[in-house]
């Protein structure tokens, strides 16, 4: 199975691309619902969801578990951490059928500071999330291609 | 707005292919949206912009006032020049 991933710039000054995937993120335990695009960001084991996508998600912090003890650096800013479980995303396969995965719990930020800076922090897939589905991450950046992809064990050789 | 149990897996994926789509518009006129809205957040559906601002509870606001659900369009932003995130 192949997901196709955008690839695009995020920043007007830099040439720097980014691998984007268009997805749903429900949490049911909060009624949460939203549609985004997700940077894969291999540098990153722990998967988030932006402040700004909280908000249009019309969930309440104060619905959330509490924020874990101490405040988490993300793109140079500080955010505080709410753990929310029981996730499902959804995503578009190249056939265009719908594919989903369900993570036991994901991030949910609350900015710490600037909400001018932090309105721009996206949010993100960790590493965390390629092995919980199984996927690999292709990656050309200079051919602005980008997917993931399962890969299916060899069927047993017959001897 | 539709209530989550009310989102079904064909409209998840009309949501899908419509915020795409929306992507695509953004992407293939990056430099001129990212000048008119520099430091802004952005909402697009349709392929065009429907509403722009400088904190995301002004674009939800602004969002349903166009009768449109703040969840299924498609955000982003473009930040100020000399802003720039390591990610």
């Amino acid at each position: 199975m192949r997901i196709p991933l955008r690839v695009a710039k995020l920043f007007p000054e830099m040439e720097w691309c980014y691998p984007l995937l268009a997805l749903t993120i429900r949490l049911p335990k909060h009624r949460g619902f939203l549609m985004t695009a997700a940077l894969i960001d291999t540098g990153s084991y722990k998967s988030f969801v932006a402040p700004r996508d909280v908000k249009r998600m019309n969930i309440s912090y104060s619905a959330l578990p509490q924020p874990v003890s101490r405040p988490t650096g993300l793109g140079g800013l500080k955010h505080f951490v709410h753990v929310a479980k029981g996730v499902i995303l959804s995503f578009r396969d190249e056939e265009g059928k719908s594919q989903r995965i369900e993570l036991p719990e994901i991030d949910v930020l609350r900015s710490a500071g600037s909400e001018e800076e932090a309105k721009h922090v996206p949010t993100i897939l960790g590493t965390e999330f390629l092995e919980i589905a199984g996927f690999s991450l292709f990656y050309n950046p200079k051919k602005k291609e980008a997917y993931l992809e399962t890969v299916q064990p060899a069927p047993p050789v017959s001897t | 707005m539709e209530q989550l149990a009310e989102i079904s897996e064909k409209k998840e994926i009309e949501i899908l292919n419509a915020g795409i789509e929306d992507a695509k518009y953004v992407d293939e006129n990056f430099e001129k949206l990212s000048r008119e809205y520099e430091g802004k957040i952005i909402a697009v559906k349709n392929r065009s912009i429907i509403a722009s601002a400088d904190t995301i509870e002004e674009l939800i606001e602004k969002v349903k006032a166009k009768k449109s659900d703040p969840r299924t369009v498609y955000v982003t932003s473009f930040p100020p020049k000399g802003l720039i995130f390591i990610l």
